[in-house]
């Protein structure tokens, strides 16, 4: 009997220090206040020494920007239509400002409120084959569905699960990232019904090789932005894990590719640093986790085939085709870097031209002129 | 172990105490292990959650736009009794905080109360518990609309905030809920929301402001007049090293500058080290009315009367004016240069904190 209560509870003692062994590890960075001088005192020294940019080759970008005169507190989001006309969300004013080609205001969607034609933290928005602007209702949890002269013609409540990007389909399927529903993302029809889901959720283990299967980070980690091709496949990229993955229009997983070069690798390693070593000045809390950003945003080229990922690392654009292999990156020039310009939240394509927006700092939005863009 | 016929098994007696203290001590230092690792395991790994799902947002849980507002009631912090008829016929914005208060909201919402209070916007706030915190605001700045002490969650739970520490609806003349949201606006939201409802348009522009002013910046030499003295100077002949101007602009009502100079004289009276306040007014007042309102309030410090539009501060034509707030505070240097410039509330907060 002795003996019996012995070997448990050498066993018990042993399995319970290689617990607390095991499972003493960093948390991610969090906060974005803390030692944000000297973390920019870093990034500037490693700019001008051993930046992995020196060690890869990188294009520059030059961003123009537009709308000059017209003060938007946040733009998220801007598209354009097949007559040239500008659409862009304005979170923190509750609207969507449209402009015509020449870029003078023409009238607004939508106001403050929880009306049929109102809007509460408008989010993305994305135009369908007949030009019907989809909207992120974000804060009233629903889908606004409005024609070019900003008239409701549709929408839906999505239930309360948050959602971090929409796409809309040929087929006028709408693809909603609700991980809290279990799975990547989740289709809708335009009149609300849940007609399937797919996609995995991302395990703390897939993302970051040699770390535990920690179950709460499987929905903060599975948090992406979206964007489809011609043929309506989809591209996602993840918001806090260094990969990028293709679904085809029936929903089945194509490839899985982890972004490649010294920079994605940078990426990964800072996710784990301390905050006050990061030089991941960017976190976010979607699902109550805060956590370093990795990915901003993701755009297709139809023309050019070519994916574009908004890194949250000085704005460096990530260039790969559509097998999701890395071409090249696209940066700002030094100066710029070491300026600690405003910082772009989103990246659109339209008629082959990258616009981006600032929202979170300057409040404007660009347009981004490529050095030798036609040899992309 | 093979057993021989006519052998019993016998347990092997322990070798005495010792053996015993031993075997103890090890039960101990395991059980404390095991513990220690249950505590890590629950602290790394969120148990409760997989057992226990957290409460759906479901939406028979709130209350949504387009129902009726339930009647409530209750006592307010001077211990009147309050009931929401009151709110009939008129737009009532109700907001709820639980603990932690919301020092800024409510004092913009006092500043939008008074300015929309023509109009019929009436504010109601509803609090759990009256804080220490909360008591001190009262008594530095009275607010002009009541705060209900909802103790027993009475109020909270009619207005089905039941799982939030927050709330915010608004309330249309007919009893009809237009606005509901399980947490508080900022201040640009409720400016917004109260202006598409009252006002009947939203002043996008406001982020913009009116104020062009950096800091730094040295004030141009506007011309002014002694409210007290009548005597004409300009701006740059006060002295303003290490002073606080106290700017009204035109869209400052004579009502919410005397409730103002309430607040101001307690603050003047009550000011640590700090160098001289100079009261200065936006020259659509009238000095007559100023004069008597500083006499009945007994302020000391100087009040002027702008003799010109103060451009960096306000739109020539006060109709046009899109300030987020109508009286605005800038602290001076010891040069002389604008060392601060922003509304009376954030001011008011910060010394309240302070």
């Amino acid at each position: 009997m002795f003996n019996m209560f012995k070997c448990c509870a050498l066993r018990s003692l042993i399995a319970c220090l290689m617990i607390i062994a095991g499972t003493i590890h960093p948390a991610p960075v969090v906060g974005q206040r803390a030692g944000k001088q000297a973390r920019d005192a870093r990034l500037r020294e490693q700019a001008g020494k051993d930046f992995p940019l020196q060690k890869e080759k990188a294009r520059r970008y030059r961003k123009i920007p537009l709308f000059e005169g017209f003060k938007f507190t946040s733009p998220e989001d801007l598209r354009r239509d097949s007559q040239g006309n500008y659409y862009v969300v304005d979170v923190k004013n509750h609207r969507i400002c449209v402009f015509d080609p020449e870029m003078r205001f023409k009238y607004q969607i939508g106001r403050l409120g929880q009306g049929p034609e109102d809007l509460n933290h408008p989010g993305r928005s994305v135009f369908d084959t007949k030009e019907n602007l989809y909207v992120v209702d974000g804060d009233n949890w629903r889908i606004q569905i409005f024609d070019k002269a900003g008239r409701r013609v549709g929408g839906f409540h999505y239930g309360y699960h948050k959602t971090t990007d929409l796409v809309v389909t040929r087929r006028s399927e709408i693809y909603l990232n609700q991980a809290t529903k279990g799975h990547l993302i989740s289709v809708y029809s335009p009149e609300g019904k849940l007609l399937r889901q797919f996609g995995e959720l991302m395990s703390l283990s897939r993302a970051y090789p040699g770390r535990p299967n920690d179950p709460k980070y499987r929905v903060p980690l599975s948090r992406v932005k979206m964007t489809l091709d011609e043929q309506d496949n989809l591209y996602v990229a993840y918001i806090f894990v260094p990969i990028i993955q293709k679904y085809d229009a029936r929903g089945r997983l194509l490839w899985e590719r982890r972004l490649e070069g010294p920079l994605a690798d940078l990426m990964s390693q800072q996710f784990w640093v301390n905050e006050k070593d990061s030089l991941l000045r960017l976190t976010m809390s979607i699902d109550g986790l805060q956590m370093p950003v990795i990915c901003k945003d993701i755009a297709y080229d139809d023309r050019r085939r070519r994916l574009f990922i908004l890194l949250s690392m000085v704005d460096i654009i990530y260039v790969a085709d559509e097998n999701g292999r890395k071409i090249e990156l696209l940066t700002q020039s030094r100066d710029e870097i070491l300026r600690r310009e405003p910082f772009f939240n989103t990246l659109t394509i339209s008629q082959g031209t990258l616009y981006a927006t600032a929202g979170w700092s300057d409040g404007k939005c660009y347009r981004l002129e490529i050095t030798d863009a036609n040899k992309l | 172990m093979d057993l021989v016929p006519g052998h019993t098994l016998r347990a092997k007696p322990l070798d005495g105490v010792k053996s015993e203290r031993w075997f103890f001590a090890f039960i101990v230092v395991a059980l404390a292990a095991n513990i220690l690792a249950l505590v890590t395991l629950f602290r790394r790994y969120d148990f409760v959650s997989w057992l226990v799902p957290p409460l759906p947002e479901a939406e028979h849980v709130h209350l949504s736009r387009g129902e009726r507002v339930p009647d409530f009631f209750g006592t307010t912090l001077d211990g009147l009794s309050w009931h929401s008829d009151s709110l009939k016929g008129r737009w009532g914005l109700v907001f709820y905080f639980r603990h932690r208060l919301p020092t800024e909201f409510l004092l913009y919402g006092d500043m939008l109360g008074q300015r929309y209070e023509s109009r019929g916007l009436s504010l109601v706030g509803v609090t759990h518990e009256v804080s220490d915190e909360l008591k001190r605001l009262v008594q530095m700045r009275p607010l002009s609309y009541p705060i209900l002490v909802d103790r027993d969650d009475r109020v909270r739970d009619q207005l089905r905030w039941q799982y939030h520490d927050y709330g915010l609806v608004l309330i249309d003349p007919q009893g009809g809920i237009e606005f509901v949201v399980p947490r508080l606006l900022t201040k640009s939201d409720l400016r917004q929301l109260v202006e598409k409802y009252l006002l009947g348009r939203i002043r996008y522009q406001s982020e913009q402001l009116s104020i062009r002013l950096k800091p730094g910046d040295v004030l141009p030499s506007y011309r002014l007049m002694d409210v007290r003295s009548g005597r004409n100077l300009t701006l740059r002949e006060l002295d303003l090293t290490d002073g606080i101007i106290v700017f009204f602009t035109a869209s400052c009502s004579l009502y919410h500058v005397s409730r103002y100079f309430d607040e101001l004289r307690a603050i003047e009276l009550g000011r640590k080290g700090s160098g001289p306040y100079h009261f200065i007014f936006s020259h659509t007042f009238s000095a007559l009315e100023l004069d008597k309102l500083a006499r009945e309030r007994e302020i000391a410090s100087p009040v002027y009367l702008a003799r010109e539009p103060f451009t960096l501060l306000e739109p020539a034509d006060p109709a046009s004016a899109t300030a987020e707030e109508d009286i605005l505070v800038l602290r001076m240097t010891a040069d002389g240069r604008v060392k601060t410039v922003g509304p009376l509330s954030d001011w008011v907060a910060r010394i309240f904190r302070e």
